[in-house]
């Protein structure tokens, strides 16, 4: 098909330019034979190749030397002019023919190249579309879990929240002092388990929400915290010191409350035996970010579990010691991960740790 | 509403229905509480349908404690019933759940609810739930027609 179109091509180019030059015969009379053929010969090269381009030579050379190369009528030229001037446009009929044929097969091979890459690309994005509804799907499951946890894993826990306290308050005398030590513990680890399933809905919650920053001054957060983990501790228990004002930072204020909450509480919990918790909070400000630190004189962090302890579930001490979940370090992370920030600890063990979080400072105002 | 009138408390959850009995008997809330442990039930206790089609054995409440998570009929369906039902229009409507998600809160407020609490877990903050609620929806809360 293609083929067929392409020596149509060239025959109808060659016939126009017979036509052309015959309309101009009078003019011409017998100089430039040739004149348009050149034409014909070119436009049927680009059009069909290199092969379609000899067919309009040949074709060409023969309706010239036949019509137009004296003696007319005869396809033997009249002079060695003429038979020069036929030679030299075979000769150059030829070379665009070829050249013609190169530029087209470059071109169409460009043009296939195009439409891999067209498919490629079309491919990809079929995958990422596929890949982003797998992960739609995951997170809605998600989502139901939290949602499971939250609802269902929670109403057991009142039941033996409540149904002990009762026995406690209410049946105290029958009991006695083992059973209602046993009561008191079931009421321990029933709140153990409500603060378990709360951070990890906090956390998991971490991922899924939209963070939008805005500019805030932490002070009045960092005091509420503040005010928490000191309830937490008891009064003669913890100092906490606000170095005010604090430094204004890019933040979600929700989530900035609690990573503040979360170092505050730590840095009061453990502190050393005996001693009160000395906490102390400053910010700091350097090249576009600002940096709040948490510092306490409590019992620190061995430098080889500085990195770990910002996982999730993970722990350095017994429950007895130091109770918690080991999911507090993990909310600061990512809490301040989510806001497009970081946080770090430095510490030397039985002098303290220094906790920062570090984020962006607000953009001034235009 | 005042110390006589019924409160409907919508829940499947037997624990809860003792826990939320105690709190009110330590609070000391006088009103008679009733509960249906169903969605349908529900509906069919504020529209005096079925065996609820007595007024004088099942008086309409003047104040619904609803959960959400509920056999048969969720707690949001059951709200929109009781939005539509003339009688029970304006009564107000506690959401009590364990939920704290989001969509709940939303959904609930959208449907009509005059307030949507998460059950603590604790049972001394249950008891300083059910206190509050017995001070400003029992004794504060003006409604209609009650």
């Amino acid at each position: 098909m293609v083929r067929a179109r392409s020596i149509l091509v060239a025959v109808v180019a060659v016939v126009a330019a017979f036509g052309v030059r015959w309309a101009l015969d009078p003019v011409l009379h017998d100089r430039a034979p040739f004149l348009f053929f050149t034409l014909a010969v070119l436009a049927a090269s680009v059009a069909g190749g290199t092969r379609v381009g000899l067919m309009a030579t040949l074709l060409s050379a023969v309706t010239a030397l036949w019509a137009f190369v004296p003696p007319r009528g005869s396809a033997v030229p009249a002079s060695a002019e003429y038979a020069l001037e036929a030679a030299s446009f075979v000769a150059m009929s030829v070379a665009v023919s070829l050249l013609a044929g190169r530029m087209r097969a470059a071109r169409v091979r460009a043009e296939a190249g195009e439409a891999e890459v067209r498919r490629l690309n079309r491919d990809l994005e079929r995958m990422v579309a596929e890949r982003t509804a797998d992960l739609e799907v995951a997170n809605t499951q998600l989502e139901a879990f939290a949602y499971t946890v939250s609802h269902d894993l929670r109403a057991p826990l009142r039941g033996m929240e409540g149904f002990a306290r009762i026995l406690l308050d209410d049946f105290a005398d029958g009991l006695g002092p083992k059973g209602k030590r046993h009561a008191e513990r079931i009421v321990a680890a029933a709140q153990r388990m409500e603060a378990l399933i709360s951070d990890l809905l906090t956390f998991s919650r971490l991922q899924r929400i939209d963070v939008s920053l805005r500019a805030i001054d932490p002070t009045g957060i960092v005091r509420t915290a503040a005010n928490e983990a000191h309830a937490l501790a008891g009064p003669e228990d913890a100092i906490i010191r606000i170095d005010e004002p604090l430094p204004k930072v890019a933040a979600e204020p929700t989530v900035l409350k609690q990573v503040v909450g979360n170092l505050l509480t730590n840095a009061v919990k453990f502190r050393k035996d005996g001693e009160p918790a000395q906490v102390r909070v400053w910010g700091q400000e350097f090249d576009g970010h600002v940096r709040l630190w948490v510092e306490d004189q409590g019992i620190g962090i061995a430098p080889e579990h500085q990195e770990r302890i910002f996982g999730t579930f993970e722990r350095l001490h017994g429950q007895e010691a130091y109770p918690g979940n080991g999911i507090g370090l993990a909310i600061v992370k990512a809490g301040a991960e989510r806001m497009g920030g970081r946080a770090g600890v430095e510490s030397t063990p039985e002098a303290g740790a220094r906790f920062w979080v570090e984020l962006a400072a607000p953009k001034p105002a235009a | 509403m005042n110390e006589m009138s019924t409160v409907l408390l919508v829940e499947d959850n037997e624990d809860d229905i003792e826990l939320i009995r105690y709190a009110f008997d330590k609070v000391g809330i006088g009103n008679p509480l009733v509960t249906v442990s169903d969605g349908d039930a529900a509906v069919a206790y504020v529209t005096a349908g079925g065996i609820y089609a007595d007024r004088e054995r099942y008086p309409l409440p003047g104040l619904v404690l609803l959960d959400l998570k509920l056999p048969r009929r969720s707690g949001f369906e059951v709200l929109d019933a009781i939005r539509s039902y003339a009688a029970t229009q304006h009564t107000p409507v506690v959401v009590l759940t364990s939920s704290d998600q989001t969509v709940d809160i939303e959904r609930a407020y959208r449907r009509g609810a005059n307030a949507y609490l998460v059950k603590p877990v604790s049972r001394d903050a249950l008891l300083g739930m059910v206190q509050t609620l017995d001070a400003f929806w029992i004794k504060l809360n003006r409604v209609i027609g009650a």
